[in-house]
């Protein structure tokens, strides 16, 4: 083995990003003049060199991950952030778990949307799939840049410390595991489509073939997105032991931006992509989103913001990151605003219409994102001009964020209903009777369960029922149900194209989050009390009795376990155990809440301080349909899997067409 | 030499990922419009199928259908296809030469800036060296903790986890578990003996007035003579020489010798203190040696009998690259004579790796400790000046510093800042 | 309606939804939002009792007495000036004495403070933003724990 010896895994992972830099240059120039010469070999430079440079991305990353499975403390940043006793899983998930580490999931993710349009755009004109790669070449430039200059993870220690410095016992948790790389696959994935666009325009070029081909990624990211920030949201509401499951916090507002600007941009490709029409709107739309994302990126990654999530402090990464989205935003901007007036106008509609319906979406959408910029923004300007520090919360979105979404939501369930190009709003209402009939069924039911002293409760779950029933109503309709003879509906159900399931499927779970949302926040019962073992607390019609506390140990921590046996009506259901954690390597401690779900609702009970008397205090919640809110986003997710499974995307263009010139050419 | 063998491939790959393509003329290319007619058609399709459906009124599919075709028109009249310009050549030229240069130039320069290419992986295991379970122990220590923590009376969970904590190098911890089970199993003379050398090495080789209760109880328990009885009379003299008693230290060692049998395996561990003492007695300079400050020094503990019953893995304060603790096995069972050749031959082995590679701070207090262990204090004064010369880490060089200053080697006195 | 009336009146659509949010944004941004102040700030500006601040500094040593129906009080400190608070709840994990903290509530006439929410730092690397500018503003932030909060 004396030959192997000096050998380092760490060593090449860090000259293998190098190597992706280098071959990121030769991509976002090489194919740029490829294009424009039309020269194919040109153009095929940048195929092959986004792959292999996709290669040396994961193989820095795989590098990286393997130091920290093996807890090499040589490398710096498995030292600050890995300990040997951690969990395997931890371990892994602590590559991302720090600022160096997170950057390079950016990277690798990027790269590895780079890569997918480089091997699977066979379908794509040559020429608009090498601009699509070299704009994409500036994007990883940029960021493998940022992390060899600012942020290297394959710093060296030498002699190496004997034990790593732990991770944060926060971020110790699968939530962390999957969060940040679901989070990442949607807004980074939505890179490819600010390339697309700025391909375009370079191009001069934008048509329905155009939106044809970003669907399909825009949905992907969208897909991923939503699950991400579900997800980061169901992790808040376990993990940090207070219950609550959105916090208008800067990092959450960073992930939630490009999602809604995503969402417009979703729907606004449909009528691109259909008719046309809204050309120039959804390459504006496609380039706010990811400008959002890399806002996004410069929220968390600058330590502009310090919270949570944000764990890097370097200033020096801040200017840089603040550059990068400079030249991006201002960059693609600029040409939009060179290029776009030389676009064609697409297609007509009347006010009233399914791509008006859209329009009032992608404008209610644009107007939400609006707010939630200027409340995750104001602040930091304010306090850069004047020193005056404010903080903005749920109360500032209740009435900015609040009364945008009202009537997006009232009018959801009429947009599939509306014919193109002119619709018939009476029509599509009286087809939606049978919905209109259900949510205020659903309305009164609120009122008189739950009475009236939360007026605006009922309204909420009304709303919510009217966009299920809608979502419901819309696919009945279509296929006839209960109009015609079994038979035919039938075979009107099995031929509708999977995107009118999709969309139904995510309209409905649309209308499970607000179901969710509003009877959380309305009807949830908190009780904090101190008890002493043999007492008992109740909360939500469960009756909670503490019996006593029992010491555990893990390998990195200890907890205190506290048992309370959960009754209703006197018949004991079942044992929970909310926790106190203490890490040793940090010294510091964690609560850890029982969580248990009751068909669609939650109780949940984390532990205060442990008094003397042996008396301890315990705040209890029982939140009723809580669980809607992320089965809704995860409907939303589903609905977005369905649509990207519809065949119109699976078609190869280029193929029919190509078979059709041959025949010609034998003709 | 393996890494700069693998840096060199993973260049030539990224090279040829740019060359390669330069050389082969692929399909020809497609033209746009090709592909534009192609959706242009679809749309015509779905248009249909909408209007069948009554997605969209028959007036505004009719203009819908003049929309897409006039597009469609479009795209057909630009098929005639556009020509590559010329110079091709010149292009590929300049790529593959700015390739060449360019990605190992970008490559090693900013590698190079920032990359430490001499440096080995150093993974936690290979670190860990010969105690490959470590992590597995402490694992398996957590769960017998979290067992006892739930059943605290369970006295054989404390008897199985009192000796893991010893050889954790947790005596501390050890004695505590000890202590458990003499309140759960009841006294035996072997119990109160592993609690006061648990006690012992706790507080750094003192037999402190716990410890001797211990040691006491075991001794007087009446029971036969045994080693673990032996070892109690043993500690309870060592306690008294350190009161300076060193006359009742060697009777009370020789009362013992005299009541052990003959074939005793842990005589010849007693004698050697014995004659230690008396040597020291006459040598009041070496009377350091009987007072240890740090039980961790390997050799120094193969004076006591403990070391012999216990083999054990060392403590986890134990250098690893000094004697493994086979070799210390090993020494445990040779006549004294041998053992003093085979540790100083050790300790010659470790002085000359030091000679080669000085910058090895924790191998110089090593050396320094056996020295003086040995009686060689010039060795180990000049061992610590050496060190000191060569180290520059200035924590390390004040844990030197100290150490001399702790075992009042000659001429160092003067280093204490 | 002409090509030109629609697309006018899109435009007009457009404009209303935008106008009515920037309405929103900015009236939510008089009304809504809480300011930040450290103890010695709440001194100078006399906050009008009522209204609903932040107030941010350090749990003053030997300050915290927890009652036993979850009433906690303490005070907190920038040390030029200390504001006792009342909070009702639980204490996050790494609420201690000595340690930055942030409480939101209300002030009460008799200059103490109502905290209906607390923060305390999540980690020894994260001071809330405000309590380290305004400690440092102080001069109190002692070096070694700067590198952390920038």
């Amino acid at each position: 083995m004396s030959w192997m010896s000096g050998f380092s895994i760490a060593e090449l992972g860090h000259y293998a990003l190098v190597l992706a830099l280098a071959l990121s240059l030769i991509q976002s120039t090489v194919p740029l003049w490829g294009a424009s010469a039309r020269d194919n070999r040109l153009m095929r430079v940048g195929t092959v060199s986004t792959l292999i440079g996709f290669l040396y991305v994961t193989f820095a990353f795989g590098a990286l991950t393997v130091a920290y499975i093996n807890s090499d403390f040589s490398v710096a940043n498995v030292w600050e952030n890995s300990h040997s006793a951690k969990p395997l899983l931890f371990k892994i998930s602590g590559v991302w778990g720090n600022h160096e580490g997170s950057m390079m999931l950016w990277v690798l993710i990027l790269s590895l949307f780079g890569a997918l349009v480089a091997a699977f755009g066979g379908n794509l004109p040559v020429t608009l799939k090498a601009r699509v790669l070299a704009v994409q070449g500036w994007v990883a430039t940029a960021f493998l840049l940022f992390i060899l200059t600012t942020s290297n993870p394959f710093l060296r220690l030498t002699p190496a410390p004997g034990e790593g410095r732990d991770l944060n016992p926060i971020l110790q948790d699968v939530g962390l595991a999957i969060h940040p790389p679901l989070l990442y696959l949607g807004y980074v994935g939505f890179s490819i489509v600010f390339s697309f666009a700025a391909a375009a325009l370079i191009e001069g070029r934008v048509d329905a073939a155009w939106a044809r081909w970003v669907r399909p990624w825009t949905l992907m990211a969208w897909i991923f997105l939503t699950l991400g920030i579900a997800m980061g949201s169901y992790w808040a509401y376990y993990e940090l032991g207070w219950g609550g499951w959105w916090f208008w916090d800067p990092v959450e507002n960073a992930s939630f931006m490009p999602w809604l600007a995503g969402t417009a941009l979703l729907h606004s490709a449909i009528v691109m992509e259909k008719r046309g029409a809204l050309k120039i709107w959804t390459i504006l739309l496609a380039i706010l989103t990811f400008s959002l994302s890399l806002l996004g990126t410069f929220l968390v990654r600058s330590g502009v913001l310090t919270s949570v999530h944000a764990f890097a402090t370097d200033p020096t990464r801040g200017v840089f990151i603040l550059a990068i989205l400079v030249l991006f935003i201002g960059g693609s901007l600029a040409l939009f605003a060179w290029r776009a007036p030389e676009l064609k106008q697409g297609g007509l509609f009347a006010p009233i219409s399914r791509e008006g319906a859209l329009l009032y979406n992608n404008l209610f959408l644009v107007a939400a994102t609006a707010t939630v910029f200027a409340g995750t923004l104001y602040p930091l300007v304010l306090e850069a001009l004047t020193k005056d520090k404010i903080s903005v919360g749920a109360p500032f979105y209740n009435i900015t964020f609040a009364p945008l979404m009202v009537p997006l939501l009232l009018a959801v369930p009429f947009g599939p209903m509306l014919a193109w190009k002119r619709g018939d709003l009476a029509a599509a209402a009286q087809r939606l009777l049978f919905a209109m009939v259900l949510a205020v069924v659903a309305l009164v039911a609120t009122l008189i369960i739950e009475g009236v002293q939360h007026p605006l409760a009922p309204l909420g779950i009304g709303l919510g029922i009217w966009l299920i029933a809608g979502a419901a109503n819309e696919i009945i309709d279509r296929s006839g149900i209960g109009r015609m003879p079994l038979k035919t509906s039938w075979a009107r159900f099995t031929g509708m194209p999977r995107t009118a399931f999709a969309t139904a499927l995510a309209h409905a779970g649309l209308g499970v989050t607000v179901i969710g949302i509003v009877a959380t926040t309305t009807y949830q019962t908190e009780t904090i009390v101190s008890v002493k073992p043999g007492e008992s607390l109740e909360t939500g019609g469960y009756t909670l009795t503490y019996q006593d506390s029992v010491p555990h140990t893990e390998n990195n921590y200890r907890e205190e376990l506290y048992r309370f046996v959960v009754s209703r009506d006197g018949e004991a259901l079942l044992a929970i155990a909310p926790a106190k954690r203490f890490y040793s390597t940090r010294q510091m401690s964690t609560t850890e809440a029982a969580i248990k779900t009751f068909w669609f609702s939650q109780l949940y009970v984390s532990i205060g301080d442990q008094h003397d008397d042996g008396s301890l205090t315990v705040r209890a919640y029982y939140k009723p349909l809580v669980t809607f809110i992320w089965l809704g986003a995860v409907l939303m997710a589903i609905g977005g899997t369905v649509s990207l499974s519809d065949r119109r995307f699976r078609i190869g263009v280029a193929k029919p067409a190509r078979a059709k010139r041959l025949q010609e050419a034998k003709a | 030499m393996l890494l700069w063998l693998a840096i060199t491939i993973f260049t030539v790959i990224a090279v040829l990922a740019v060359v390669l393509p330069l050389l082969r003329e692929g399909k020809p290319v497609d033209s746009r419009e090709n592909h534009d007619a192609a959706v242009y058609r679809r749309q015509l399709d779905e248009l249909e199928r909408d209007r069948e459906a009554g997605r969209i009124g028959p007036e505004e599919a009719e203009a819908a259908r003049a929309e897409i075709g006039r597009r469609l028109i479009a795209a057909d009249r630009r098929e005639a296809a556009r020509v590559a310009a010329a110079g091709g050549g010149f292009r590929r030229a300049a790529t593959a030469a700015v390739a060449l240069v360019g990605i190992p130039l970008i490559g090693l320069g900013l590698y190079l800036a920032q990359g430490s290419p001499g440096l080995p992986d150093e993974p936690l295991q290979a670190r860990l060296g010969n105690a490959p379970d470590g992590k597995n122990i402490s694992l398996l220590v957590g769960q017998v903790e979290d067992h006892l923590a739930r059943n605290p009376d369970d006295t054989r969970g404390w008897e199985v986890l009192a000796p893991v904590y010893s050889r954790l190098g947790r005596p501390g911890d050890a004695a505590r578990a000890y202590r458990n089970v003499i309140r759960l199993g009841g006294s035996t003379p072997a119990r109160q003996t592993a609690l006061g050398e648990a006690l012992v090495m706790a507080s750094g080789g003192i037999v402190t007035d716990e410890a001797r209760e211990a040691f006491e109880a075991s001794a007087e328990s009446g029971a036969e003579l045994d080693s673990d009885t032996a070892k109690a009379r043993f500690y309870l003299a060592l306690a008294m020489e350190q009161e300076g008693d060193s006359k009742g230290a060697t009777t009370a060692l020789h009362a013992l010798l005299d009541d052990a049998p003959a074939d005793a395996a842990w005589r010849p561990a007693i004698e050697e203190t014995v004659a230690r003492i008396e040597r020291a007695e006459k040598d009041t300079a070496a009377a350091l040696f009987a007072k240890p400050k740090k039980p961790a020094l390997g050799p120094l503990r193969e004076n006591a009998p403990s070391a012999q019953a216990d083999a054990g893995p060392p403590p986890a304060a134990t250098p690893t690259r000094g004697p493994s603790q086979e070799e210390m096995n090993a020494a445990g069972a040779m006549a004294p004579e041998d053992r003093m050749a085979m540790i100083e031959g050790m300790v010659d082995n470790l002085a000359d790796r030091l000679e080669k590679k000085p910058d090895d701070a924790d191998g110089w207090l090593q050396l320094v400790r056996s020295y003086a262990v040995l009686g060689r204090r010039e060795d180990a004064a000049e061992a610590a000046r050496t060190a000191l010369a060569s180290i520059s880490d200035k924590e390390k060089r004040r844990e030197i510093a100290q150490l001399a200053q702790d075992l009042r080697l000659p001429g160092m006195e003067e280093m204490t800042q | 309606m002409t090509r030109k009336q629609r697309r006018l009146s899109l435009i007009a659509g457009a404009g209303l939804v935008l106008a009515s949010a920037l309405g929103l944004v900015a009236y939510a941004l008089n009304d809504q939002i809480v300011f930040f102040y450290a103890p010695s700030e709440l001194a100078e500006k006399n906050i009008a009792p009522g209204s609903r601040i932040r107030l941010g500094g350090l749990v003053a040593e030997g300050s915290v007495k927890r009652e036993k129906d979850g009433e906690v009080f303490f005070s907190i400190t920038d040390t030029a000036q200390v504001v006792p608070v009342m909070y009702r709840g639980i204490l996050p994990d790494l609420f201690r004495e000595g340690q930055g903290v942030v409480a939101e509530g209300r002030m009460e006439p008799d200059g103490s403070f109502h905290a209906d929410s607390v923060l305390a730092k999540h980690d020894e690397n994260y001071m809330p933003r405000e309590v380290a500018d305004s400690l440092k503003s102080q001069g109190l932030w002692k070096h070694n724990q700067e590198t952390a909060t920038q």
